[in-house]
């Protein structure tokens, strides 16, 4: 990589202890991590040596990373990644936004922003092309999400400045707090608002005038035109009735260079303009089986406005009933009774872990936590497992993706119902996911979703805009190594094979209904399907390490030194 | 016959496909601040909403008219507004007059752009996923506003009456 067409080629660090800043030039990265998660999850590895560090300490690293696709043509280059190591779950946390904040950093100069360090006072940082000023957040400290980025228009005087920022809930460091963005999609899981919230840093405005080189822009543009062609009628999952809400006045949002349109905005002036539709809203009206309209959008505006993840909060609240519903807390804990489907309860449970009060301040510590500060046989129906969603959770059985697996269940398409193939099903769907994240795309556009954003289609858009030849095998190497390097940072974190586990509840009886027929309803039979997929990644049957052999034949010899030194 | 780029604000996502084929095919990279057209987002009532702005050829074009040194000129097979990037002097009077703001002074040459329909095949309305950029022949354009508007008419007819 002599030139740097396609990325920015510089990374911007931010130490806000010291104040200072300076850039690195990418391409030390970009050759053995490509990019986006690659290049995120690198930087937090080589930052974090000390396994012990307090994720919502000043030595914690928060990395916003893009791809070399992103702030390009090609559908779905406007996401955000994010790594840190997650104060949630003590393992590496990652999520992403949409938008044009991003592709705005790009365009000012920097493929990612690393923050280090620790504000004594509450700070943004304006990035404006080169110039990069940490300023007071004085004014903006405590404003929630919607009013904080008008006051930095009004203080930058700049109405095209791109944003992110963390509302109340980030700087109470609620441990399941987002990191929003321009259009109001958040980075929601693993906690990483939290962590911006313990730096002291409130938001980051970008400006960037400057463009993306292209080393072959005809046939570029070819691909990225075929592919945009292809996904054309590719909207979001409808996964609740919204017919009635689309009367009221919609309005659909897109990321930078997408065509599919899966956010909504809706008009509604009973509750207040600007509540947003998305998946993770409707999945959570299902998980806590809430059929009240309108307390769903005061909800959904509640969330977003404090920024907290709407699928913890999920989590969170069915936790709290079935340990109502069980007798394990009661109205002297809670304050109020809580019932399956009480939208009035739910709404206050809410306020309270927004506001952290009461039991919403045990609750607003995540599941893990909580778990421990209730006691009492709670820890029955806790899942342990990188505690980022806790319904139909059979086949979650990797720390990240799991999840996504269970979408894909969900819709009964490519999810199994053998055993044998569990493993493999999985792990292809990481394998997807994760190409998509690490070119700085969009995971929803890949096989998993159904969706063409294949390994040939990015290889071919990564040759034509890089200009050097790539083939599917050579491209995807990387996110291989990116797959092990991630496995590696949570082993050194401590994660061994034993913590892969669910809780009692969903393998024995209480969550098994005719949904979850076939699944794994036994724990021997979760430890074959884990073996399978230990076999597959290459990683020790015994602790679920990454090998030695795994890891140099994808030339990570340096983690495997490390690892060994570790342990 | 002349034809418009016509724009249905009301459909317009603010995904900016436009300006990305835009820059790419004009200028060889990604690089929206080089786009020949604009999307430009607006915060109202909490919401988010997004309007496309480029030339509109207008009949007495006021870029024209303001030009100190003949640069701007009616040519092209589409008789777009273009500029002779020769003799601009980067004046900045075609973007005061432009009563929509689609004059522009290049980040790069410091020279003045604007839409040239992709010489009869504008790519932004090839790939604008929305239908928000049409392609009109300019003796339409009243025709389809019309039709578009008495839609919007009807809507709110239904809202009010529901």
């Amino acid at each position: 990589m002599k030139n740097n067409y396609l990325y920015a080629g510089k990374v911007l660090w931010v130490d806000l202890t010291s104040g200072r800043f300076w850039t690195t030039p990418t391409v030390s990265y970009a050759e053995r991590f490509l990019g986006g998660r690659g290049i995120g999850v690198r930087i937090i590895w080589e930052k974090l040596r000390a396994p012990s560090i307090d994720p919502l300490g000043s030595d914690n690293v928060l990395s916003f990373n893009s791809g070399p696709l992103t702030g390009t043509m090609m559908p779905g280059s406007g996401r955000c990644h994010i790594s840190s190591k997650s104060p949630l779950t003590g393992l590496l946390g990652m999520a992403s936004f949409g938008g044009s904040f991003a592709p705005e950093l790009k365009y000012a100069g920097y493929d990612h922003l690393v923050i280090t360090g620790k504000s004594a006072e509450p700070v943004y940082l304006a990035i404006n092309n080169e110039e990069v000023t940490i300023r007071s957040a004085a004014n903006i400290w405590g404003l929630d999400t919607y009013e904080t980025p008008k006051v930095l228009h009004k203080e930058l005087n700049d109405e095209e400045i791109q944003w992110a920022c963390i509302g109340p809930a980030g700087e109470k460091l609620t441990r399941f707090a987002t990191i929003m963005g321009s259009t109001r999609d958040s980075a929601g899981g693993t906690g990483l608002g939290a962590v911006m919230g313990s730096k002291k840093l409130k938001a980051v405005a970008v400006r960037g005038t400057g463009g993306l080189r292209i080393a072959n822009p005809g046939r570029f543009y070819e691909v990225c035109a075929r592919t945009l062609d292809s996904l054309k009628g590719s909207g979001p999952h409808r996964t609740v009735s919204i017919q009635r809400l689309e009367e009221e006045g919609r309005r659909m949002t897109n990321c930078l260079s997408c065509p599919t349109s899966c956010e909504e905005e809706y008009y509604n002036p009973s509750i207040r303009d600007g509540v947003i539709y998305y998946k993770w809203f409707a999945e959570m009206a299902n998980k806590i089986g809430l059929r009240d309209m309108a307390i769903w959008r005061e909800l959904a505006l509640l969330i977003n406005k404090n920024g907290y993840d709407a699928g913890s909060l999920g989590d969170m609240v069915v936790w709290a009933t079935e340990l109502f519903e069980q007798g394990i807390i009661s109205e002297k804990d809670v304050g109020f009774p809580l019932a399956r489907g009480n939208g009035e309860a739910y709404l206050k449970l809410a306020e309270l872990i927004a506001s952290r009060e009461g039991f919403g301040d045990v609750l607003a510590e995540g599941l893990m936590r909580a778990t421990g500060a209730i006691g009492r046989g709670s820890e029955r129906y806790t899942l342990r497992t990188y505690a980022a969603n806790g319904d139909k959770i059979p086949h979650r059985l990797t720390e990240f993706y799991g999840h996504f697996a269970e979408g894909v269940a969900g819709t009964r398409i490519a999810f199994p119902k053998e055993d044998k193939a569990k493993a493999e099903t999985v792990a292809n769907i990481e394998d997807a996911i994760g190409r998509a994240e690490i070119v700085g795309s969009c995971k929803w556009h890949t096989e998993f979703n159904g969706l063409p954003l294949t390994a040939d289609i990015l290889a071919e858009v990564l040759s034509t805009g890089l200009g050097r030849r790539m083939n599917a095998d050579e491209f995807s190497i990387h996110q291989k190594r990116m797959r092990q390097l991630e496995r590696a940072f949570n082993c050194r974190e401590g994660l061994r094979r034993e913590y892969e586990t669910l809780p009692d509840q969903y393998i024995t009886d209480l969550m098994m209904d005719a949904h979850f027929e076939g699944m794994t309803k036994e724990r021997v039979r979760l430890e074959a399907i884990k073996d399978d997929f230990y076999k597959l990644r290459g990683w020790d049957l015994t602790t679920g390490v990454p090998t030695r052999t795994t890891l140099e034949s994808l030339d990570l010899k340096d983690v495997a030194d490390e690892l060994e030194k570790g342990t | 016959m002349r034809y418009i780029i016509s724009i249905d604000a009301t459909k317009c996502n603010g995904c900016r496909i436009c300006e990305m084929v835009c820059s790419l095919s004009h200028t060889g990279a990604c690089w929206p601040e080089r786009s020949r057209l604009r999307v430009v987002s607006e915060e109202t009532n909490d919401r988010i909403e997004s309007i496309p702005v480029l030339c509109m050829q207008c009949e007495v074009p006021a870029c024209r008219l303001a030009c100190p040194t003949g640069a701007t000129y009616e040519g092209g097979p589409t008789g777009a507004r273009l500029v002779a990037a020769e003799k601009c002097i980067g004046c900045s009077a075609c973007v005061w007059a432009c009563p929509f703001g689609a004059s522009e002074l290049d980040v790069v040459t410091r020279v003045a752009h604007r839409c040239d329909q992709c010489e009869g095949t504008p790519l932004c309305v090839k790939h604008c996923p929305t239908g928000a950029l049409g392609y009109v022949p300019e003796d339409r354009l009243a025709a389809a506003e019309q039709r578009q508007k008495i839609e919007v008419l009807i809507n709110l007819q239904r809202l009010i009456r529901s």
